[in-house]
């Protein structure tokens, strides 16, 4: 029970630290910009719990579930397909890096242009954010699958999708997983450009308009949830990798692809 | 596990503070670090109508009146940060924005006005609401239960279409407006995503051209009609202690806007330099009035509409938000 | 569970140029490859360049969304004469530049700290967790309030994001070096500076070497962002001023301008990446 009290203590000193002086030094702040943290939680409880959580939330939670859900899906499908056809690999890959190295940002105006204003147009440039980092990463994944694996495999004549789902998923789990966690995060970042464009609602739509009508309490508020938001995401995102992975290990006991040895 | 998730989560919360620190840390400083170089003033331009200043500046009437301005662009979503921040000492605003900076107590003042949302030398605003070839909507009236596009919501373009469906007789909270920027507006009335839209050139005469029809010109002409459109800003504190500057740049303004007034032509290379417009797009774009002077009352209009529509809590007081 | 997920981001940064991980066949059968390789290249470039001014051409597609490959390309080499565009690229590059140099001289010493100490590595752990998933984009109407659409406003944003990779990169390598090397270090007497110096910084040079290859890369697309939705002048304000003047063509070669500068800091910092690697004793050791 001590012990685990001297940790929290370690692990939680610097944030309390950080907060209280946001709070005192906030306090009597006349800034426009900085308001005192205690009215920013104010504001926070009035619009987040629950108020604009039917509207504003779920509308930029659907949106990343879907992108996400979706462009996940593509890339694991894509990664195995261009895993398993090294040269049709290196015919794309020019491509591949041009479309990852061009910013998701600058082709939102266009995909609105094509797929017009609905969440059709944020949910697709979602997936196209998510896609990139779990196609990459499955790719390389796939192809760094122990040869002796592949030639295993081939004597027992498996089909493409047996092959695919029993044996390349599975041994690739933990760098494909490496690129999900990147997908998810990459998600986050896009959901919210994806509403500071031609959106009427969002948790990103939220935070521009209060700026917008320098309610700066308001703004503030909003990022805080998107911190929360965030953070929630990627608790959620390494619970499912650590899940992943355990499997994973149990699978291959002894196996030298190292994975979560330091947990 | 469920103690060590909750205390993460908890301190986890807590350490948003320090962002907000760093950010403060950096923002902290509010004291004028403008640039330039002695007796230079800078000055963050946005929106087509700044145009007329703009040409007083090449022309040399600043300078005339012992003015050293300096233009840059501005995002026209961003009109007051670089102002209170001291990154500029002079940016623009709309008037209806001024009300809305003014009702969140924004120390941010008009120190000369530049057009009104009245149609200017050149016979048109730019703007127009448009519907597609065909609509049955005619009225302001027929907005009712339809989608309207507009770029910005909360702004006098959203309160524009509202009030003028209102002043039909019609119910206007029935019309939902949305936010569509000018270059997707072509695309959602095809697709019918939207029912009518409130545009500007270029992309009103390009609407035009393929087909789109204007059912009743341009509601924020129609509601704010006088009140000022486009206005020079600069923060309380500086339009104060620099009365003599202001005077200076009052006349350098209203000089320049009779410049233009004179030969709206003179404008279009304006455009092109400062707007990065292409010959033809210049030659097509509109200036609305230009107007100097912000009389007491100009300001009673705004602030009918913007307490009718939430934009404001109440009515603020012009002194509030002209320097002098 | 921080722990191993850093492992695991660690393995993920350098799977790509990894010791110890699987060359993965291309790379290896490159060289013999390589011209029906740049072949096939060229020729899914071709047909993909040709699919879209098909798709352009025909009208499933308005032309305010999509303009023709062909004319794209030539108005990208048009644009690339004139000094507007030349200037906005220097404005990107700065802004990457002075992006990376600071995130570089902040994450790496406070990655050293926090590799070499446990108690600031504990400390620091759910702050640094916290900090690095506020998701960059919902920190510019903040930014842009702050500081209008100016360079800082974008730095503002850009450096924090470029900071995490870095950090944790740098905080695993250094939990990575061999412990057996520092004592050897300590007992022949070296200092705790000699030791960061001379034992712990070069074995977490490879780590490092792809934080800042991940950095670069973020700060790239950040900057063409910022300066996008802001207006900070650069390349991304140049498609943001095309956007409001309803000029597609333009927007298409500015985009590929953008791309193309991605493309450039992807491959050159992997080149980085792969030279420190290579040049790394351990590595040369494996091979």
């Amino acid at each position: 029970m001590r012990r685990r009290a001297t940790s929290l203590a370690v692990e939680a000193w610097l944030p309390v630290v950080l907060v209280t002086t946001w709070w005192f030094a906030s306090a009597t702040s006349t800034s426009i910009y900085f308001p005192p943290l205690r009215t920013i939680l104010e504001r926070f409880q009035d619009l987040w719990l629950f108020e604009r959580v039917p509207t504003d939330v779920a509308f930029s939670l659907t949106n990343l579930g879907l992108g996400l859900g979706s462009g996940l899906v593509a890339a694991l499908a894509a990664g195995v397909m261009f895993g398993l056809m090294p040269r049709v690999h290196t015919a794309m890959a020019p491509l591949f890096e041009f479309m990852r190295a061009t910013p998701i940002v600058a082709l939102l105006p266009l995909i609105v242009a094509m797929l017009g204003l609905g969440v059709t147009s944020k949910v697709v440039i979602i997936a196209l954010g998510a896609f990139w980092p779990t196609f990459l990463n499955t790719v390389d994944g796939i192809r760094a699958v122990d040869p002796l694996v592949r030639d295993v495999a081939r004597t027992y004549r498996l089909t493409p999708v047996t092959l695919a789902t029993r044996v390349m998923l599975p041994n690739a789990a933990p760098q494909i997983m490496v690129g999900v966690r990147t997908s998810v995060s990459v998600a986050v970042v896009i959901m919210v450009g994806s509403e500071l464009f031609g959106s009427s609602e969002g948790i990103g739509y939220f935070i521009l308009q209060s700026q917008r009508s320098y309610a700066i309490a308001d703004m503030w508020a909003g990022l805080i949830l998107l911190g929360l938001l965030g953070y929630a995401l990627n608790l959620l995102s390494a619970g499912v990798e650590r899940l992943v992975l355990s499997w994973h290990e149990g699978r291959r006991t002894g196996s030298t692809t190292v994975a979560a040895t330091g947990a | 596990m469920t103690r060590p998730s909750l205390a993460r989560t908890v301190s986890g919360a807590l350490g948003a503070g320090a962002l907000a620190l760093a950010l403060a840390a950096c923002g902290g400083g509010e004291d004028s670090d403008a640039a330039a170089t002695e007796g230079q003033l800078t000055w963050s331009y946005a929106l087509p109508d700044s145009a007329p200043v703009l040409l007083g500046i090449e022309e040399g009437i600043f300078e005339k009146h012992g003015i050293d301005l300096v233009a840059e662009e501005a995002a026209a979503t961003d009109l007051v940060g670089a102002l209170i921040s001291g990154k500029v000492d002079l940016s623009v605003n709309t008037g209806p924005g001024m009300a809305v900076a003014a009702g969140q107590k924004v120390p941010v003042v008009a120190v000369s006005g530049v057009t009104t949302f009245e149609e200017g030398a050149t016979g048109s605003t730019g703007s127009a609401l448009v519907v597609p070839a065909g609509s049955d909507i005619k009225t302001p009236k027929d907005l009712e239960g339809r989608k309207v596009g507009v770029n910005l919501l909360k702004s006098a373009s959203e309160f524009g279409v509202r009030q003028v469906v209102a002043d039909d007789g019609g119910d206007d909270a029935s019309v939902e407006i949305v936010e569509v920027p000018f270059p997707a507006v072509a695309d959602a009335l095809a697709s019918g995503d939207i029912d009518a839209a409130l545009v500007a050139d270029p992309f009103m005469t390009q609407l035009i051209e393929g087909g789109a029809e204007v059912p009743f010109g341009d509601p924020i002409e129609t509601v704010f009609a006088d009140s000022p459109r486009l206005v020079m800003t600069s923060t309380r504190t500086w339009a104060d202690a620099n009365p003599d500057t202001v005077d200076a740049l009052q006349d350098a303004v209203a000089e320049s806007l009779e410049l233009a007034d004179e030969d709206p032509s003179k404008l279009i290379p304006i455009y092109e330099k400062y707007f990065k417009m292409k010959p033809e797009v210049a030659e097509a774009t509109q200036i609305n009035k230009l107007q100097a002077g912000i009389s007491p009352s100009s300001f009673a209009t705004i602030n009918d509409v913007l307490v009718r529509y939430d934009g404001i809590a109440e009515p603020i007081d012009v002194e509030q938000v002209v320097a002098k | 569970m921080t722990v191993s997920e850093r492992v695991v981001e660690g393995q993920d940064a350098v799977s790509d140029a990894a010791p110890s991980a699987p060359v993965p066949p291309s790379a290896a059968g490159r060289p013999r490859r390589a011209v029906p390789a740049l072949a096939s290249q060229v020729l899914a470039v071709a047909a993909v360049l040709a699919v879209w001014s098909w798709l352009a051409g025909t009208d499933q597609v308005s032309d305010s969304a999509l303009a023709g490959s062909v004319e794209s390309f030539a108005r990208l080499a048009e644009v690339l004469g004139t000094t507007e565009s030349w200037a906005a690229i220097g404005h990107t590059l700065t802004a990457w530049s002075i992006s990376l140099v600071v995130a570089l001289a902040v994450a790496v010493p406070l990655g050293l700290l926090l590799g070499r100490s446990k108690l600031a590595y504990r400390s620091s752990r759910f702050t640094v967790d916290f900090l690095r998933t506020i998701p960059a984009l919902g920190l510019i109407p903040l930014a842009a309030l702050v500081y209008g659409a100016s360079l800082e406003a974008l730095l503002v944003i850009v450096i924090p994001a470029c900071i995490w990779p870095l950090l944790l990169q740098t905080v695993y390598g250094v939990r990575d070096t061999d412990p057996v090397a520092v004592e050897t270090a300590r007992s022949y007497g070296l200092g705790r500076w000699s030791i960061l110096g001379r034992v712990v910084l070069p074995s977490a040079l490879p780590y490092i070497a792809t934080g800042v290859r991940l950095s670069a890369i973020i700060a790239m697309l950040l900057a063409i962002s910022v300066e996008l939705l802001v207006l900070v002048p650069g390349v991304g304000s140049l498609i943001a001023v095309a956007q409001r003047n309803g000029e597609t063509v333009d927007v298409y070669a500015y985009t590929l301008l953008a791309g193309f500068l991605g493309l450039a800091v992807v491959v050159l910092f992997s080149r980085l990446e792969r030279r420190v690697v290579a040049w790394h004793p351990s590595v040369r050791g494996h091979r």
